[in-house]
């Protein structure tokens, strides 16, 4: 599976929570990792997902890593829903292979 | 707000037979070939699970079993809500299959972060969700 899942990056509720926060206002990794109790390496791997799937983007200030919300990947309803076509059309295409090699 | 919940439909043309994709969707190890692994059972009311690795158990609920016809379940219960649906109609020799993943919630958290984050265009955006819960 791509660790670039949108689905699998939103039905984490820390992930969502993250987003929550990002979505107020652009924050650093630590005062992300603040606002948490589950540890900052789990934090930063919740960063990581959020990243790759399109729905944080991540800018060094100085020393700092600054999470924003990303556009591309939430800013509209209609668009929050393309993600989640994109995955099942992976997943139909998944099944078809299945199938040829199930039964060919 | 009174909107309907986002839906998403997807139709895929098969060369097996409906027999053949009901395997390929409701035996445990067929189902994670293509997905992810399960305890699928095919019996209405049983829960189950899709561990999807990384990102953890997705808790589900058999809702229908019409054997070769039609199968749902809910899907990501406590986090997207969600219900999935897949439907099979013989075509020729072979299957056309049906998907159909809805209930996305416009009043969750992540939809109102989607709407509040815009700063205009209602209406073009109404337009866009109409269009999408339309396909």
């Amino acid at each position: 599976m791509s660790t670039t899942d949108v689905f699998g990056a939103l039905a984490n509720p820390v992930r969502r929570e993250i987003l929550e926060m990002v979505r107020m206002r652009s924050r650093t990794a630590g005062e992300i990792a603040a606002a948490f109790d589950v540890g900052r390496p789990a934090v930063s791997e919740h960063l990581q997902v959020l990243r790759l799937a399109g729905l944080v983007r991540e800018e060094a200030k100085g020393r700092q890593r600054v999470y924003h919300m990303d556009a591309s990947g939430l800013v509209e309803l209609s668009d929050w829903l393309v993600p989640f076509r994109k995955y099942w059309k992976q997943r139909l295409k998944s099944l078809e292979k299945a199938l040829d090699e199930e039964f060919p | 707000m009174n909107l309907q919940p986002g839906r998403i439909r997807l139709e895929i043309s098969l060369r097996h037979s409906p027999s053949k994709v009901w395997r390929i969707l409701t035996v445990p190890e067929k189902l994670e070939t293509w997905w992810a692994p399960n305890d699928f059972v095919a019996q209405v009311g049983k829960r189950f699970h899709f561990d999807m690795g990384p990102w953890g158990k997705q808790h589900c609920k058999v809702l229908v079993v019409d054997p070769e016809r039609k199968l749902a379940y809910t899907f990501a219960e406590g986090s997207l809500d969600t219900t999935v649906t897949w439907t099979l109609r013989p075509d020729g020799q072979g299957t056309l299959l049906e998907l159909v993943h809805e209930g996305f919630d416009l009043d969750s958290p992540m939809a109102k972060a989607a709407f509040d984050g815009m700063s205009n265009g209602w209406p073009e955006v109404l337009e866009r969700l109409a269009k999408t819960l339309e396909d």
